[in-house]
């Protein structure tokens, strides 16, 4: 027999040979000290790659493996994504942004002149004025290239939510969201979240100016604590109604999300801080301010959180979101996964 | 079905989980996918469950990889400005650096090599891997035994240049 090929030293090793070629396989091995010493070789690699592939296997999660009955046929079912669902409403929230963010209504661009103004409503509670159904609208990747250069931490004025919703008939609000559904995802599917569930706030289009702004996501940033956190730390604990009058109507809140804290700072251009802890290492901070107050506290709250190791910046219409905690690469990722 | 569903549950559930893993980088979403195949499986009633199993699971896994990829165009996308390098892991970081390193060096493979190894370490025969890969069965020796040089092989490039890159 003519010396053993690397392929069949690994068949050999790995026992998938027939019997047959594996007793040749041994009777050449035997006399060839070549091919001896590369069946050596090769055994030392795959317990090489063995130990590695071992270095990647699961971790323990914890959860038992469900009964096989458990996971019968049910039509339609979703893969169990609820721990991220409160992410989902944030990621929307997000992708919401991008619109608020993008150039103002500019004729021969439907969906995208159309879109910013429905898409404010999901991000908008109280009052609920002109409701809009938006089910449909999640993808918002279309307005993202446009925006792509506006990142920046500075409010600015150019903002489609300066349009007035108001002064927009039903009718073409609808026709909006209905030019906007083509590009949204087939309901049903498992990884998408219902925007019945987004992230409430005020009505961002009724304001008369809207400076969108950035979401601080800090993914990872385990004991790291961002500065605004420090200086929101020093304003008081306010009851509920204290921060709707200091806002003028309500505040920001997430559907789900359980209100840890509501605070305010003082003065004149006062903004109103809402808690949120998801979980017991996540927290979602809500800042608010008075419809057309000065937005320069907020920006300059931003400021500090450039130092973070990273940071995806964005503001919801007037409210700026942070997210700290130890939202890891996938989460986050997922998180971003549900924004389109 | 030939072969006990169930049975076959108990003594493949971990195997396609650890089959996933690789695939998704995520414990839970691993056992979710495994989960939601062999939910497919117990509608499906297929003559073959554990080819069809893994069949399954890896294209649920590579729609699960096409979304990871979109969401990272999103990710790039709403980065206001240039993060930072990743920190300098620390002591306790080192686990995950070093599961890291694996997986980058997984990640260099043909998905072709890549796929018969996670087969293989998944515990299926090369018959097994044959049917499902498309391959010959002779090939898959040769397959995977460039399969692991190349992981190795990768893991030790990737382990020098940090090294190197941390002076």
């Amino acid at each position: 027999m003519s010396h053993v090929d690397e392929g069949t030293l690994h068949a050999y090793l790995d026992g998938q040979l027939s019997g047959v070629e594996a007793e040749r396989v041994r009777a050449h091995v035997g006399g060839c000290a070549a091919c001896h010493a590369r069946l050596d070789e090769e055994r030392a690699l795959i317990e090489r790659a063995n130990r590695l592939l071992e270095r990647v296997a699961p971790s323990d999660t914890g959860r038992p493996m469900p009964a096989l009955e458990a996971l019968a046929p049910r039509s339609g079912r979703r893969l169990p994504y609820l721990p991220l669902a409160w992410a989902a409403t944030i990621a929307l929230a997000i992708g919401l942004g991008w619109y608020l963010r993008g150039p103002g209504p500019r004729p021969g661009e439907a969906v995208a002149t159309a879109s910013p103004i429905p898409s404010a409503a999901p991000v908008a509670a109280a009052p609920p004025a002109a409701p809009t159904n938006l089910a449909a609208r999640t993808d918002q990747s279309r307005a993202v290239p446009e925006s792509r250069g506006q990142l920046d931490a500075t409010p600015t004025a150019q903002s489609a939510g300066e349009v007035d919703r108001a002064a927009i008939p039903p009718a073409e609000t609808a026709l909006a969201a209905n030019r906007a559904a083509p590009v949204a995802p087939a309901p049903g599917n498992e990884s998408r979240q219902s925007p019945a569930a987004v992230a409430a706030a005020n009505p961002v289009g009724a304001r008369d100016e809207v400076a969108a702004k950035a979401v601080v996501v800090n993914p990872g940033a385990q004991g790291q604590v961002m500065v605004s956190d420090e200086v929101a730390a020093t304003w008081p604990d306010v009851p509920l109604d204290s921060a709707r009058a200091l806002l003028g109507g309500a505040f920001a809140t997430i559907p789900g999300l359980p209100i840890g804290r509501v605070q305010a700072s003082a003065g004149p251009q006062a903004m109103v801080l809402v808690t949120l802890t998801p979980d017991s290492r996540t927290t979602i901070r809500l800042y608010e301010q008075r419809a057309g107050a000065d937005r320069g506290n907020m920006a300059r709250l931003a400021a500090p959180a450039r130092t973070t190791t990273q940071r995806l910046a964005r503001y919801v219409g007037s409210l700026r979101v942070e997210i700290t905690g130890t939202v890891n690469a996938d989460s986050l990722s997922r998180l971003l996964e549900r924004a389109q | 079905m030939a072969e006990d569903l169930a049975a076959i549950y108990r003594s493949t559930y971990r195997a396609l989980v650890r089959f996933l893993y690789r695939k998704v980088w995520d414990a839970e979403r691993a056992e979710d996918l495994a989960q939601e195949a062999f939910a497919r499986a117990v509608v499906h009633k297929p003559e073959n469950p554990r080819g069809w199993l893994f069949v399954v699971a890896a294209n649920m896994a590579r729609d699960d990889a096409r979304r990871a990829l979109r969401e990272r165009a999103h990710l790039t996308l709403l980065r206001s400005e240039p993060a930072p390098l990743a920190p300098a892991p620390d002591e306790a970081l080192a686990g995950e650096e070093e599961q890291g390193r694996v997986r980058r060096a997984l990640e260099q493979l043909t998905p072709r090599d890549r796929e018969v190894l996670l087969l293989w370490d998944a515990g299926r025969s090369y018959d097994d891997i044959a049917s499902h890969t498309g391959l010959a069965r002779s090939a898959i020796g040769t397959t995977l035994a460039r399969a692991r040089r190349r992981l190795v092989e990768a893991y030790e490039a990737g382990s020098e240049g940090e090294h190197v890159a941390r002076g």
